[in-house]
């Protein structure tokens, strides 16, 4: 049975025709999922296949009551999402290390960046400070 | 035959009802931790097919129940991709007020987050005309009662729906880590049960009558039987869009598909009972 055929045996039910503004609206999801669709297809094809690498950047550091905190930006600029990113920061002087923080991303997905910070009891201005992505888990 | 005005209206009307399905029946998955991460960390090709098929999907549940009445094919069309945006956009900002979406992600992760989001969603506004809907004419009991194939389809929605709720969660694998084979085959059986007796035994208001002429084993066999294998065939898929299949060896595949399976079996015979 066509539809047509349905439309007609159905006629006293008055089925709505679709207006010229669902159209419209229609025609911009259409255009909505087509981009979606073609956009996850284009990176599929594009991007290569290939681990995270985390580039870290310290923002600011300042005072606060128990201490210093180093804030920092982590950016994955490598091919596939890190779970669990393990970033340590170490306050070393003339080569020895003096103290060292630990914190944990929970995900930094490709190609974004997270924000985190890190606690020290001395002062990262009087030392050398660096920041390290130690490891992290495939999602 | 409507003016064009009083058609405006209508849809404007259906586009609000859209907007509050698609908000009742994703809510719960934009509050989901496991659905943000998958909008960034899935594989984008699952991800474009999965957005491919909720089309036909959509189209068919307009077809058998939808937004409005429809005469023609091209109609139902307009309708899912208006349920779609509709998505869409209630996901972008949902998820832009939680804070789940800030201007340093990646154009990935943002499309990602909001695509993943839309199926639920354009599935919950796809439903809101059966259920928000409140017409006095709603009942139509004109309405052509969907044929086997229709109630299969609908089964299979219904699944889909019911177990894309619980998929993403680590839940999933947790349980069926947690269950012997046995209380995996006693699982299995009372999905099957759960789903004979919702819809075909105990008769439901809107449930569908059981004919006399046909014994009730047969029944049994073309609906129960079938409807429970569209429902395991569903959650594999639901498993393997989630790349939650990718690592495991089959029993364990077969464990999971079972225990995400559960919950299919209710959408399934409960998108029989509400559409």
């Amino acid at each position: 049975m066509t539809s047509a055929d349905r439309a007609e045996r159905d006629g006293h039910e008055t089925p709505e025709t679709t207006s010229a503004l669902e159209w419209v609206v229609a025609g911009i999801g259409a255009l909505l999922v087509m981009f979606a669709v073609g956009y996850m297809v284009h990176f599929a094809m594009t991007r290569p296949e290939g681990p995270p690498a985390v580039v870290l950047e310290v923002t600011a550091v300042s005072r606060t009551s128990a201490g210093y905190l180093v804030r920092f930006k982590a950016t994955n600029t490598g091919h596939s999402t890190g779970a669990g990113i393990v970033v340590t920061g170490e306050l070393s002087r003339d080569g020895e290390a003096v103290e060292e923080s630990e914190m944990t991303l929970d995900y930094l997905p490709q190609d974004s960046e997270r924000q985190g910070g890190l606690f020290f009891t001395e002062d990262p201005a009087a030392h050398e400070l660096v920041l390290r992505a130690q490891g992290y888990a495939e999602p | 035959m409507l003016s064009a005005f009083q058609a405006d209206a209508a849809f404007l009307r259906g586009l609000g009802r859209a907007f509050a399905g698609a908000l009742i029946f994703s809510l719960p998955m934009m509050m989901t931790m496991e659905m943000w991460w998958l909008g960034f960390y899935m594989d984008p090709l699952r991800l474009a097919l999965l957005l491919v098929l909720t089309f036909p999907v959509l189209v068919g549940l307009s077809r058998l129940g939808g937004m409005r009445p429809t005469a023609h094919l091209r109609d139902d069309m307009a309708d899912a991709l208006v349920v779609m945006l509709v998505a869409a956009i209630a996901a972008g900002v949902i998820l832009w007020i939680f804070g789940i979406l800030t201007p340093e992600m990646a154009p990935r992760e943002i499309i990602g987050k909001v695509a993943l989001q839309t199926v639920p969603g354009s599935f919950g506004a796809m439903l809101a005309r059966s259920q928000l809907g409140a017409e006095p004419e709603g009942e139509d009991p004109e309405r052509e009662a969907p044929g086997y194939w229709g109630e299969l389809f609908l089964m299979g929605a219904g699944a889909l729906f019911l177990s894309f709720n619980v998929a993403p969660t680590e839940e999933m694998v947790a349980i069926a880590y947690k269950m012997s084979a046995w209380q995996g085959v006693a699982l299995a059986l009372l999905s099957l049960g759960l789903m004979h007796a919702f819809v075909y035994a105990l008769n439901f208001r809107g449930g569908s009558r059981r004919p006399e002429a046909i014994p009730a084993s047969v029944i049994f066999l073309r609906f129960s039987v079938v409807g429970y294998a569209i429902v395991l065939l569903v959650s594999l898929f639901a498993l393997w869009i989630f790349s939650r299949t990718d690592n495991g060896d089959l029993q364990e595949i077969i464990s999971a598909a079972i225990v995400l399976g559960f919950p299919g079996a209710i959408g399934a015979a409960a998108a029989r009972l509400l559409l």
